[in-house]
């Protein structure tokens, strides 16, 4: 029972953006993925999601392999993705984005509205206004909830607190924390670390669209020179290492 | 916002009274009453087909040339069988079943293969799907005079003194019809709620898991069904010829940009504007010529006029 | 000039043709035959204008044959209404036409893709009711006096008064205008275009006249749909309501993209397809309805699979057979054989380029305030560059492209300057600034793929009226720096992506640039490659005396080749100053590594 990345490749505008990851999440457990921009974040959720082609690897969701499917049976799945940048639609009310989130699902369509209402006060309050006119630590409760709809097993968020105001951060952090609770597993990409390795039990850390580390959370906190390598300072001896990968990638 | 809505609309009202007045202005108030109510049966047309596009336009991004062509086909269709002898309910039916079918056919073969193109390469592909119906159409029906008659022509009602036929009536309603009866699919629908997603952001729908192929086979067997209709209607009310009603696709391309490929009761305003203008410069000796252009103008000056101050954009691709 | 003049295989093969159509054509062909070959001569010149303007710029113009109408009643009123040459009226008739595109490329400044296709699908339609209201062909009170449509003879030019001949006399001129349209496309505008259609900022920030080189397009295109509708008018004498319909531009566009947009062939083809093709099917017997469903075919082929057209087609099946048969390809390989050897290194040691380049002034940027809505996209930014190299660095959205786009002037800014030496940038509008020598790269390389590597660095020179002999030794100095003299000739699609990087590269150190910005030179590149990319950055200063500024989120290249980073979070300047001093600021590093505050 889990959902399983292995080796997966992406490809993005004709260039290998993510290289041969592997990671996993099961059911009530967190996984955090670091790494700097352009690391290759992004692109994996979305190849996880569906919406960008996996060149190798595969996806599988409690044994299930979903590798390649269209993002509608990948949701059906089990498993949905919220994209960075709080994207909602601008055009519809609050309510319809939910609705149409659930549209795949319309037997259980009024439960797991007010399911999501009662995560999300602040959203029942605002049903019918527009979703564009919406602060954006609402959209990004928009967007959770357009995940939330789908009733998933797993949940990718990318760069959830990405813009929000501190209050809103420790607010969806405490929605985390409440899917955990409820067994959901969560895949957290995060730009502010501390925020991330706080609630994760495990921790990847992906640098050039390649794995960099892989462990517990705990392990990364103890060693904050490995994430240093990764965001900030020169280290001469992964740096090596990566232009050997990535030349054999080349030749590949 | 809403003050200049109103003067936008004080505007629209000034300039169609002046029109009216201008072309109309000495002859018979009974003259003028049936070129308008002819202008407003030809407007509906030109609306109808003008909201086949937008509904299909906005859940698919194709705006589809092949519109006319559709409705071309089901119109011959329809006169044949009933020369055959059919009964003729059943070759109206046929009509629009074959429209839908031309339509699915390429929303289910070809569309999908074009569908992260830009918006004008799926357009100009649905010319080329266009002019093959138009060719195998003109095919089997060489040039001939023709006539297609529905027995509501000769029903009569009268209206404020005039005597208007049952078809245009029909048609007129038909077109209010339509726009309230998608209206109501749209907000009061589950697909119709897929649709307004599609139609607001076409990835992010994708991510959330709406059955992108299935809502868009929907919206292309709608727009058949409208396609059929107005073909038909158009082949009673105008000419039946297939090239006048595969080119009925450019004053209902005019009709849509009217209302930006987006809203669809100005789609209707526009197309209804449109048949009344081209009818009413009928009176005019002068402007007579100028008939068949007349939506052309029409759209080119509203699209400049949309377009003072802002950029028109397509999506995010600017 | 040796390139000016070179053909591609296409210019052979349609000049083969246009010879084969000269000599023999005429000569063997009926009456009938003889009139439908003019024509098809004259809808390939129309052809061509709308092709080149889709292949070239990427935008669909559906005036075409209205255009045309236009030209043949100029032409066939001031035959009948006065006694000047004939060549006289044709060129009158293209000026006509040709102010009546620069008129039809106003909206085109404003509006793109779909739109403009409309909008100039209303201005066919608009044309036609112009002609009409002016009793457009025959009839009416004529023209200066002489009643058109009369019985008087139309007269022809003197040197072909003949069906035969008045054939040959519209092949010349239709060659001498796909020659025009050649020469363009060899020349700045070709290059302007091309990276037009790439992008607008990129061309914008190349210093290239995005709204000249728009309208000259359309004019273009106008002044050969003109001088096409002028010799068809020519050859009938005489013109009819349905000569030239609205709704054939429609066809003739897609005919053009049937045909192959990119190839003078494709043209001919097209011309053929619409004029030549229902004769014969009329000649078997056949409906010539049966041509649409051809057309209509040719064109969803065309879309779908061959982008480029059956020219595309005959192109690639003629480089097959010559593979086959064991002939040297006359393509890239061939081409980068014989330039190896050519471009030397010789300007190698340290030296400044001879445009007037460089900047000895520290770049000062004082109080920058950005807003788009309500968000504050740049805080009252405060810097001054002294050094040759520095960076800019920040988390996601902390405002470093904003500021980017600030120097090009594709950004509003709400206060605050930037100044360089005693230029006030913002004083200038974008595409000087790029004249002026401010150079930057895009974080998606903006290389147009259909022009050689060379032609895509040469557009950088394309405003500055520098001698060609300067301009082509400026261009092979800034390939020889960066490493691709050898590829000088290479189309720039054939490229890896590391090889467009260095592309980029070159585009910023040509002339004489006195400011360059990078966005994410490193990115999506490996470790070793941005280490070769951080040395070339690092010699720039050195050879060009510009300042260069580099946004990356590789803080080792950042390091390694920036004396003074200034460090942007959320809009806010968070820390400016030497490198070393700026990383190891608690303020920067919680920004980065998402730490509380401290």
């Amino acid at each position: 029972m889990a959902l399983e990345i292995a080796g997966l490749s992406v490809l993005a505008d004709g260039r290998k953006v993510v290289g041969d990851v592997s990671l996993s999440v099961g059911p009530g457990r967190v996984t955090a993925i670091l790494g700097a921009n352009g690391a290759g974040k992004s692109e994996l959720v979305l190849a996880v999601a569906g919406m960008l082609p996996v060149t190798a690897g595969a996806v599988r969701v409690d044994g299930l392999d979903i590798t390649g499917r269209g993002p509608d049976a990948i949701r059906k799945a089990g498993v949905a993705a919220v994209p960075e940048g709080h994207r909602v639609l601008t055009r519809l009310s609050v309510e319809d984005n939910l609705r149409a989130a659930g549209s795949l699902q319309p037997a259980g369509l009024a439960a797991a509205l007010a399911d999501t209402y009662a995560l999300f006060p602040e959203l029942a309050e605002r049903r019918q206004q527009l979703a564009g006119t919406l602060s954006g630590g609402q959209q990004q409760m928009v967007a959770l909830g357009h995940a939330l709809m789908a009733r998933p097993k797993y949940i990718l968020i990318d760069e959830m607190s990405l813009g929000l105001a501190p209050l809103i951060v420790k607010r969806l952090m405490g929605v985390v924390a409440d899917l955990t609770a409820r067994n959901v597993g969560v895949i957290l990409i995060e730009q502010f670390t501390e925020l991330a390795l706080g609630i994760a039990d495990e921790a990847l850390v992906l640098r050039n669209g390649r794995t960099h580390f892989n462990g517990t959370a705990a392990e990364l906190k103890a060693r904050p020179d490995l994430l240093d390598a990764a965001y900030l300072a020169f280290d001469p001896a992964t740096a090596a290492g990566g232009a050997q990968r990535t030349r054999e990638q080349d030749n590949a | 916002m809403t003050q200049t809505k109103t003067f936008n609309w004080l505007l629209y009202l000034v300039l169609m009274a002046a029109i009216v007045a201008a072309l109309g202005w000495d002859k018979p108030g009974k003259i003028l009453g049936l070129f308008f109510v002819s202008g407003l049966a030809v407007g509906s047309l030109y609306a109808l087909g003008g909201i086949g596009m937008v509904v299909l336009y906005r859940a698919t991004g194709v705006l589809n040339f092949a519109n006319g062509a559709a409705g071309a086909a089901g119109a011959m269709t329809a006169w044949q069988l009933v020369e055959w002898g059919l009964w003729p309910p059943l070759a109206w039916l046929a009509c629009i079943g074959l429209a839908v079918a031309i339509l699915l056919g390429y929303g289910r073969l070809i569309a999908p293969r074009l569908a992260w193109r830009e918006p004008v390469v799926k357009a100009v592909a649905t010319l080329g799907f266009a002019l093959i119906i138009l060719g195998v159409v003109s095919y089997l029906w060489i040039d001939d005079p023709r006539k297609l008659s529905l027995p509501t022509d000769k029903i009569g009602i009268q209206l404020l003194g005039l005597r208007v036929t049952a078809t245009r009536l029909i048609v007129f309603l038909a077109s209010l019809g339509i726009v309230a009866g998608i209206y109501l699919y749209l907000t009061r629908t589950l697909v119709g709620l897929q649709m307004r997603s599609l139609a607001n952001n076409r990835s992010l729908s994708a991510l959330i898991g709406i059955p992108i192929l299935r809502v868009e086979t929907i919206a292309w067997g709608i727009s058949g069904v409208i396609a059929g209709f107005t073909g038909l209607m158009f082949g009673d009310l105008i000419r039946l010829e297939p090239t006048v009603i595969t080119f009925m696709v450019i004053p209902s391309i005019a009709a849509a940009v009217c209302g930006r490929l987006e809203n669809l009761a100005l789609v209707l305003l526009g197309g209804l504007s449109m048949g009344v203008i081209e009818s009413l410069l009928t009176l005019s000796p002068v402007l007579k010529g100028a008939r068949p252009i007349a939506p052309f103008v029409i759209a080119a000056i509203v699209l400049l006029w949309y377009q003072r101050g802002t950029r028109l954009t397509f999506d995010s691709k600017d | 000039m040796r390139r000016l003049f070179r053909t591609t295989p296409s210019g052979r093969i349609g000049l083969l043709f246009a010879l084969f159509a000269l000599l023999v054509v005429p000569s063997v062909a009926g009456n009938q035959w003889l009139n439908i070959f003019t024509s098809t001569a004259c809808f390939a010149l129309a052809v061509a204008g709308v092709a080149f303007m889709y292949a070239r710029l990427g935008m669909v113009s559906l005036t075409q044959v209205g255009l045309m109408g236009v030209g043949g009643w100029v032409l066939l009123r001031l035959n009948h209404g006065t006694t000047l040459p004939f060549e006289a009226n044709l060129i009158a008739a293209g000026a006509v036409t040709m102010v009546l595109g620069m008129i039809l490329a106003l909206p085109a400044l404003r509006l793109r893709g779909l739109y403009l296709a409309l909008v100039t699908l209303m201005a066919a339609g608009g044309i036609e009711i112009v002609l009409a209201t002016f009793q457009f062909p025959n009839g009416g009170a004529g023209f200066w006096g002489v009643q058109t449509g009369s019985g008087e003879p139309f007269r022809r030019p003197a040197i072909a008064q003949t069906d035969e001949s008045y054939l040959r006399y519209t092949l010349f001129v239709v060659v001498l205008g796909f020659l025009l349209i050649e020469l363009h496309r060899r020349l700045a505008p070709g290059r302007a275009w091309a990276l037009i259609r790439r992008s607008e900022a990129a061309a914008m920030s190349a210093g290239v006249n995005v709204t000249l080189y728009k309208t000259w397009a359309f004019a273009l295109s106008g002044l050969l749909a003109g001088i096409a509708g002028g010799l068809l008018a020519g050859s009938l004498g005489l013109l009819d309501g349905g000569t030239f319909r609205a709704s054939e531009s429609v066809l003739v566009y897609a005919l053009a993209v049937v045909g192959g947009a990119n190839f003078w062939l494709g043209a001919v083809i097209a011309a053929a397809l619409f004029r030549i093709l229902p004769a014969l099917l009329n000649n078997w017997g056949l409906d010539a309805d049966l041509s649409f469903v051809i057309f209509g075919a040719g064109l969803l082929h065309a879309v779908i699979t061959a982008p480029n057209g059956i020219a595309g087609q005959v192109m690639d099946l003629a480089a097959g057979l010559r593979a086959r048969l064991g002939w040297r390809p006359a393509g890239p390989a061939g081409a980068v054989a014989g330039e190896t050897g050519a471009a030397g290194e010789p300007g190698a040691a340290v030296r400044r380029f001879d445009a007037a380049g460089g900047l000895d002034a520290p770049i000062e940027i004082r109080d920058l305030t950005v807003r788009f809505g309500g968000v504050l996209a740049l805080d009252r930014v405060e810097a001054v560059f002294t050094r040759p190299v520095s960076g800019i660095i920040g988390p996601n959205g902390a405002g470093k492209t904003t500021l980017m786009n600030v120097f090009s002037g594709f950004v509003k800014t709400e206060s605050g300057s930037i100044r360089a030496g005693d230029t006030d940038l913002m004083r200038l509008p974008a595409h000087r600034r790029g004249l002026w020598g401010l150079r930057r790269s895009f974080q998606r390389e903006e290389i147009a793929d259909d022009l050689s590597v060379g032609q895509n660095v040469a557009v950088q020179l394309d405003g500055l009226g520098l001698a060609p002999g300067v301009r082509q030794a400026e261009v092979a100095r800034a390939l020889a720096m960066v490493g691709l003299a050898a590829q000088a000739e290479l189309p720039a699609g054939a490229l890896n992506s590391y090889q467009r990087r260095l592309v980029d590269i070159a585009k910023c150190v040509v002339g004489g640039p006195k400011i360059i910005m990078f966005d994410e030179p490193a990115g999506g590149l490996s470790t070793e490659e941005t280490r070769a990319l951080g040395d070339l950055i690092l010699q720039i200063h050195a050879r060009t005396g510009a300042m260069t500024l580099v946004i990356d989120h590789d803080v080792d290249l950042i390091a390694r080749i920036c004396e003074e980073t200034l460090v942007l979070d959320f809009g806010k300047q968070i820390a400016f100053g030497r490198t070393a001093r700026v990383l190891a600021d608690p303020k920067v590093r919680a920004a980065y590594l998402g730490l509380e505050e401290v």
